[in-house]
């Protein structure tokens, strides 16, 4: 009974156990200060700090930098683990590091997914292949012409080759100008995407006729980036804890979006994302 | 004329004078008092005939078994109380009116309760381990399978209908006596009960957390691990606290099956009728739940107070 109840005790103190290595997360102050325990302090961030010690259950330590280069160049080196990246700072160590989270912002369209399709039978096969192509869009708009124009250029379309647009109005209209030959290539936000091909009911295919030939998203200019090599527990673990910190601790989500005025939460991203043409 | 041709109909309020309308809504208002009274009365003749007729049908006034119910009552109320003596209420064991005397058997009294207290504590750590992976097969938005869903559902039911007792007393004869068979009787409860509570706890996290971490590659124990469990964390503490006070006077009572514990001595006063010892038993039973009440209010307390502040 003794080694049972010891047992019991020890599955409750489990979760309670300290991971060894602290968390060190750069951050940009005017002059590099390196990880010191009073910066967060200094800089405001002592709620951001605790709400990562107590969800992480382990040490976290700020890092000052003097911009965010010097920081992704210490992120690449293994000085740190966390550091804000920008498009220029990210791509000289794009080798070392990723993206991992993006602040959304609380206006606009933020990061959309598009897609682009085709009519089977043009036999276009590639974002690359769309050269003089007529695009067909739902609407003019952020979410239904910008955002997935952004996407495409960030798939690497040169833009400035795509052939005149033609603008349906409505969805079911883009549909049918694609089909009967108006434009080349419908391009649509996801929600769209879903409201055509998705169908009724079940094995349903409204738009088997049709092919996709692209899906993506425009990149961003700002993320938080992490080591390549860091362990998925660990990216996932700061993932969860930066996804609800809008809900859990406003007050540490401020500071974590200090330099993204706007912004309403975190979004997962995916590593090449500060990659403005991929 | 007759009053009644003075008086407007129902068809016809829109010509009632104020008077009129004062004075029909009065009439109206005493008359369904009336009524409401005369249902209420209705109710209690019938409560108190059914009730009357229960007492009798159930000997309660007329047993042959002593001196009426009031007089049983009173005689087991004597019998219950123990009889200390203020001047000899220090005295040594052997004297007659002392605490001492009352709590003859208090070192294995407190052994007994110590073990109670061990036997919940195991049975709840087993229980809400075992509840934890069922709760999320058990959870709509995480159950991989509906079939699975239904089945650790349906079977948590069918444990949750068997009483901890009944449990225990089968065990005890599988088992022998002791310890064991309570903490698995109690520990089966527990987990039945828990993977109701948890996988409710479950159905209602955010799911934008999990989608997030699938979104970046995370595997389903991945998705659960950093998605999930942090966000429910603190609800699953708390009914597993909620459910060590239950298990405490759970496991109490499975001692009376000889399930270990402290039931087996207050199965043994009541066999015995000694029933000042069986007081004494239950004040230390109870004193142990309002004990265990009150840390695990402090530490439930401290756990979402802690949430919310984070």
């Amino acid at each position: 009974m003794i080694r049972l109840l010891a047992l019991c005790f020890a599955l409750i103190a489990l979760p309670f156990t300290v991971h060894a290595a602290p968390l060190r997360i750069a951050v940009v102050t005017l002059a590099a200060t390196g990880c010191d325990d009073g910066l967060a302090k200094k800089m405001g961030g002592e709620v951001f700090v605790r709400h990562l010690q107590k969800r992480l259950n382990t040490i976290v330590r700020l890092c000052g930098f003097a911009n965010s280069t010097t920081a992704m160049q210490a992120l690449g080196a293994g000085k740190v683990d966390l550091a804000p990246a920008d498009q220029a700072s990210y791509l000289p160590v794009r080798d070392k590091v990723r993206a991992t989270l993006t602040a959304r912002s609380a206006k606009g369209a933020g990061r959309v997914m598009a897609m682009a399709m085709v009519t089977k039978a043009s036999g276009r096969k590639g974002p690359n292949l769309l050269i003089g192509a007529k695009p067909i869009f739902v609407a003019a708009g952020e979410v239904t012409h910008d955002a997935p124009l952004a996407g495409l250029r960030a798939a690497g379309v040169d833009l400035s080759k795509l052939g005149s647009e033609v603008l349906a109005g409505d969805l079911v209209r883009a549909a049918s100008d694609l089909r009967s030959g108006k434009g080349d290539v419908l391009v649509v936000y996801a929600s769209h995407y879903q409201r055509l091909c998705r169908g009724d009911k079940p094995n349903e295919k409204p738009c088997d006729d049709l092919k996709e030939i692209w899906r993506g998203r425009p990149a961003v200019t700002q993320a938080l980036a992490v080591r390549r090599d860091m362990q998925p527990d660990l990216r996932y673990q700061l993932i969860s804890i930066f996804i609800a910190m809008h809900l859990e601790a406003p007050d540490a989500f401020a500071f974590a979006t200090r330099t993204t005025p706007g912004a309403a939460s975190f979004d997962p991203t995916e590593a090449e994302a500060l990659v403005e043409i991929r | 004329m007759s009053k009644f041709v003075d008086q407007p109909t129902i068809f016809d309020r829109s010509s009632w004078s104020l008077e009129q309308i004062v004075e029909h809504f009065e009439a109206e208002r005493s008359r369904q008092l009336r009524r409401g009274r005369f249902v209420q009365l209705l109710q209690v003749l019938v409560i108190t005939g059914l009730f009357g007729g229960a007492f009798q049908a159930s000997g309660f006034f007329s047993s042959y078994l002593g001196d009426g119910a009031i007089g049983r009552i009173a005689n087991f109320l004597s019998r219950l109380f123990p009889h200390l003596q203020p001047d000899r209420l220090f005295e040594d064991r052997a004297t007659s009116g002392s605490l001492l005397y009352w709590l003859y058997d208090l070192n294995l009294w407190l052994k007994l309760l110590a073990e109670t207290v061990q036997i919940a504590i195991v049975a709840t750590v087993l229980g809400a381990v075992l509840a934890l992976p069922l709760s999320f097969l058990a959870a709509r938005n995480l159950t991989p399978a509906r079939w699975i869903y239904w089945t650790v559902r349906r079977t948590s039911e069918l444990v949750r209908t068997l009483p901890d007792i009944i449990v225990a007393l089968i065990l005890v004869a599988a088992f022998g006596l002791g310890p064991i068979p309570g903490v698995i009787a109690l520990t089966l409860g527990t987990a039945a009960s828990l993977t109701k509570l948890f996988a409710e706890a479950n159905e209602a996290a955010d799911m934008h957390q999990l989608e997030a971490l699938q979104s970046a590659g995370g595997n389903w124990w991945q998705q659960l691990r950093f998605g999930l469990i942090p966000q429910v964390l603190p609800n699953l503490a708390s009914y597993s606290l909620l459910r060590l006070e239950i298990n405490v006077g759970g496991a109490a009572a499975l001692g009376i099956v000889g399930a270990g514990g402290i039931g087996v001595e207050l199965s043994r006063a009541i066999t015995f009728t000694e029933f000042d010892t069986y007081f004494a038993l239950l004040l230390l039973t109870v004193g142990l739940i309002f004990v265990f009440d009150l840390t695990s209010e402090a530490v439930r307390d401290r756990l979402i107070g802690a949430e919310k502040a984070a």
